[in-house]
């Protein structure tokens, strides 16, 4: 598999705070990269970086061999890498279907632009919000507004899509239903890499995953190999100093995370929206 | 050198009424998110307040300062409750607010016209001409005044804010205000009380003004400017922060001198703010106060 | 001219409806025939186009107030760095009237792109405070150049080689009409979304692909063009210009005042907006000159306690009871932001604005 997106030695610092500290990864085409680590580890930076939101420190993120890191944001967009908000972002008073026009507009040229409106409403139906199309995002379920941030992401016509955190928070059924659109949206042609905490999501659709602890990959492999590796256990289970955990620790054969969500207390601020 | 030491000594004592006009539009920036745009107008009316006070009731401005404090204290819960109460807050929500106050402080400036015309006032205290000497120059009594008990007030805050318990709860809402509801925090009285006593620095600023510079009811519209100079500059919710905030400006327009004609130094905090703004677009101390 | 277009089936710009291509012609031949009609006194003839270049500069103060978010409370200081500029043309060159004009604004424009490229890195409030800044400066400079504005003493204009004040009347409508055109395609095309997402969330906004910088730039750029157009339009109106009055804190605060009055955000409600101001300061404040800022600040804060949306707001209020329900998005015209009234989404434009066009006349 030729690589898509390549990070090289990304780093970046707050001050002191080594938020990503020397990851390097990549990412095939057609792949589902997944991403995970405890609260705090570096994810959503990382993809902040890539993204081009936020400059790297040290290092750089290529996509398909030109650089994306670095740049402002809406530039990497049009190189076709798009990142969603791990607290969903969407255009409150833009109606759901304006919202995904935006990024149809400004994101990457690409087919359909003839017809924007067509173009919006296709996205829209393959993400389940067709129905939705003339409320406000404010109306929608945080699963809906979930998948308008993809939608509206979609819309941009990446190349490579970051998705941060889209399952955490949903119900289980949500959840379910969620994972299938991300392997969709993978067979039609988009490479992805995906944030994480609800394991046996990320777990399911996986093809590799990648391990971030204090800004520090600590793994990286098949789904399988991660869950057995010492530091990955270690790092959601074994240190003195971090809070207990839940209380339906991992059984067997489900490996160290099958602890529910690790971050549960974190998404409380994002659910009572409206 | 002489001069650049006589210069410098002035820029320091300047720095110190400036900390104390800008801490106050900080306080509630950091508490409630909503830019006071009244504060320059409560700066104005205050020195007005100070200047009836003395010529009517001959009240010695230093004396004044804690009936004009209290006053304006009444002043800022009032406009809470009555007005700020009702706008929508938030990183992104200043518009409305910030029309309101912007709003209120026309009204200020009229009501000051028709009160007391537009002819320039100075507070003259037998003392106003007397001057102190450190090393070998000169300065106005006033302005040491000033800057001590710019520095005793500023020291005071920080007392209130670090000690008690309502400053603590003050501090923790502009930390978060959400989680602070949670821990039990009365969040609408902490915003009351906030603008209440930032109100009250205002009017400190205005008492401390009307003692060094002649004022008119546009009087304001440059002490807002400058203390949002400085938050920008320094930052919000530390002394320090507001100190360094306060020292680059009063740095800034006295040693302009040297560069510009006088009547441009006006202008020097807003060229100072164009030029911090493009080498450091987020402000000095970055995101803490563009959030 | 509005049958040809019809039979011949031309294709409009997505932005432009044809309902909203007949008002405006409608209205701009109407307007057009007005004064001959009508034969209006010279008094309401004069001021009726002194009101037109109100309107134009609210409608360009909006595009940066109301479609981007970013109140600026310094829009004197194109007003009249136009102004002047467009004076000391005419006084010293032989160009035509609408040249000095356009130079002026133009100049205006780029002075505005000096100072607000780097301001537009602040939103909100902030930037808000930092126009004052710029209006204060602007004002001193001007104030002390005397060589370039001619100080307190101000410019008169030399009389007879420019338009006559009756004939200014024309010359606002077609800067009216060529406003409220820019008006609507600015909102109404792709780049008015684009817009509406900055002044929703800027970092979102580029998250997919819109560049902040690029069209807040634009936008102001194209706002302080046309203040400034109206700046060397009110120099030639009034024959002399000082900058005490042209770059005055008053002059700026008037162009907000618009805005809110009409409505901001909406498309034409600053057209709205102007005419009340001038009602106002021509009939009202004639006679009380002394109350001129505080009745402004209890306006601006009676409409943003009861009806953020000023005129059109109650225009919509209004047309809901007729049941014309506006747009869901059109709410983003608003003021209020998102974040701030989550629950409070439908106050909107959409449909309505389009009617509002009626107001002015
Ligand atoms: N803008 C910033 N300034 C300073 N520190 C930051 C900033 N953004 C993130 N950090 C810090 O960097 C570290 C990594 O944060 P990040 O959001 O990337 O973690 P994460 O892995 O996404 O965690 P979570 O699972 O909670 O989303 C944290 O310690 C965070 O506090
Ligand atoms: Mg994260």
């Amino acid at each position: 598999m030729s690589a898509l997106l390549v990070g090289e030695s990304v780093c970046k610092y707050f001050g002191g705070l080594r938020a990503v500290d020397d990851v390097s990864f990549t990412l095939g085409e057609g792949e589902i990269l997944g991403l995970i680590g405890p609260n705090g580890a570096g994810k959503t930076t990382l993809f902040s970086v890539a993204a081009g939101s936020v400059p790297a420190t040290r290092g750089r993120v290529l996509l398909d061999g030109k650089q994306v890191s670095g740049k402002s944001g809406h530039r990497s967009v049009h190189q076709g890498i798009c990142r969603t908000h791990q607290i969903v972002r969407p255009f409150a008073r833009l109606s759901v279907l304006d919202n995904v026009l935006v990024g149809h507009h400004y994101g990457r040229p690409g087919p359909g632009h003839g017809r924007p409106v067509d173009h919006a409403m296709g996205i829209l139906d393959f993400i389940g919000l067709a129905d939705r199309a003339h409320q406000l995002p404010g109306e929608l379920t945080l699963a809906g507004r979930k998948r308008l941030e993809v939608a509206r992401a979609l819309a941009t016509g990446p190349r490579v899509l970051l998705l941060d955190e889209v399952v955490a928070g949903l119900t289980p059924v949500e959840a379910q239903r969620f994972v299938e659109l991300i392997r969709q949206i993978r067979d039609r042609g988009t490479s992805i890499v995906m944030i994480e905490h609800v394991m046996h999501a990320v777990m399911g659709v996986s093809d590799r995953v990648m391990v971030l602890d204090h800004g520090r990959q600590i793994a990286e492999g098949t789904p399988e190999q991660v869950v057995k590796h010492p530091q990955v256990i270690e790092a959601y289970l074994g240190r003195d100093d971090d809070e207990p955990n839940d209380h339906d620790e991992p059984t067997h054969g489900d490996g160290p995370m099958g602890a529910g969500d690790p971050a549960s207390g974190q998404h409380a601020k994002e659910k009572p929206d409206a | 050198m002489g001069q650049v030491l006589a210069l410098a000594i002035s820029a320091v004592l300047l720095a110190g009424f400036y900390a104390s006009m800008a801490y106050g539009l900080g306080l509630i920036y950091g508490v409630l998110r909503v830019v006071n745009l009244a504060h320059g107008g409560m700066i104005m009316a205050s020195a007005y307040l100070s200047w009836v006070l003395f010529t009517r009731f001959n009240i010695d401005p230093y004396l004044a300062i804690p009936i004009v404090m209290v006053v304006f204290f009444v002043v800022g819960v009032a406009m809470y409750k009555g007005l700020v109460r009702f706008l929508p807050r938030g990183a992104a929500g200043g518009v409305q607010s910030l029309l309101l106050l912007f709003g209120v402080w026309l009204v200020i400036r009229n009501i000051a016209y028709l009160l007391f015309t537009g002819d320039d006032q100075a507070v003259r205290t037998s003392y106003s001409t007397a001057s102190i000497s450190i090393f070998g120059n000169s300065y106005s009594l006033n302005r040491v005044l000033v800057f001590v008990i710019s520095l005793v007030a500023v020291a005071v805050l920080q007392l209130w804010l670090s000690r008690t318990y309502t400053g603590k709860a003050v501090r923790a809402v502009t930390e978060n205000s959400g989680s602070s509801t949670l821990v039990g925090i009365d969040v609408e009285r902490v915003y009351a009380l906030t603008f209440g006593v930032g109100t009250a620095l205002a009017g400190l600023a205005g008492v401390l003004a009307s003692t060094l510079f002649a004022f008119n009811p546009s009087f304001g519209s440059g002490e807002l400017l400058k203390s949002f100079v400085i938050i920008v500059l320094g930052g919000l919710g530390s002394v320090v922060g507001i100190a360094v905030g306060a020292l680059v400006l009063s740095f800034a327009e006295i040693f302009a001198i040297y560069v510009v004609p006088s009547y441009l130094t006006a202008a020097v905090g807003f060229v100072l703010l164009v030029v911090v703004l493009v080498v450091r677009p987020s402000g000095l101390f970055g995101a803490k106060v563009l959030r | 001219m509005t049958t040809t277009a019809q039979s011949r089936r031309v294709r409009l710009p997505g932005w432009l409806s044809m309902r909203a291509l007949i008002i405006f012609v409608v209205a701009l031949v109407l307007l057009y025939l007005a004064p001959t009609v009508l034969g209006l006194g010279d008094y309401l003839h004069n001021i009726a186009g002194l009101t037109f270049m109100f309107m134009a500069a609210g409608l360009a103060w909006n595009w940066l107030g109301g479609y981007v978010g970013q109140i600026s409370f310094g829009h004197a200081a194109m007003f009249g760095t136009g102004g002047f500029v467009a004076a000391r043309l005419t006084i010293s060159s032989g160009l035509p009237f609408w040249a000095t004009w356009l130079i002026g604004g133009v100049v205006a424009g780029l002075y505005a792109l000096l100072w607000g490229h780097p301001t537009l890195r602040l939103r909100g409030p902030y930037f808000s405070i930092a126009t004052i800044g710029v209006g204060e400066a602007t004002r001193l400079v001007a104030t002390y150049w005397t060589d370039f504005t001619g100080g307190s003493s101000g410019l008169s204009l030399p009389i007879g080689n420019g338009p006559t004040k009756f004939q200014m009347y024309w010359y606002g409508l077609y800067l009216l009409a060529a406003v409220v055109v820019i008006s609507y395609w600015l909102r109404r095309s792709r780049i008015g979304l684009g817009l509406l997402a900055i002044k929703e969330d800027v970092e979102a906004a580029s998250d997919v692909g819109v560049n902040p910088t690029f069209y807040q730039d634009v936008v102001l750029f194209l706002s302080g063009t046309v203040v400034g157009v109206c700046g060397g339009f009110y120099a030639s109106y009034q024959a002399f210009i000082d900058p005490l009055d042209m770059f005055s804190f008053e002059r700026s605060i008037s162009f907000v005042l618009i805005g809110v009055i009409g409505g901001i955000g909406t498309i034409l409600g600053p057209a709205m907006g102007a005419v009340v101001y001038i009602v106002i300061q021509e009939f009202l404040l004639a006679s009380y000159p002394q109350l001129y800022l505080g009745l402004y600040g209890l306006l601006l804060i009676f409409v943003i306690l009861f009806e953020p949306l000023g005129l059109s707001g109650l225009l919509m209020r209004v047309g809901r009871r007729f049941g014309i329900r506006p747009s869901p998005s059109a709410a983003a015209g608003g003021m209020s932001s998102a974040a701030a009234v989550p629950d409070q989404p439908t106050a909107s434009v959409g449909a309505g604005s389009t009617d509002t066009k009626d107001g002015p006349r």
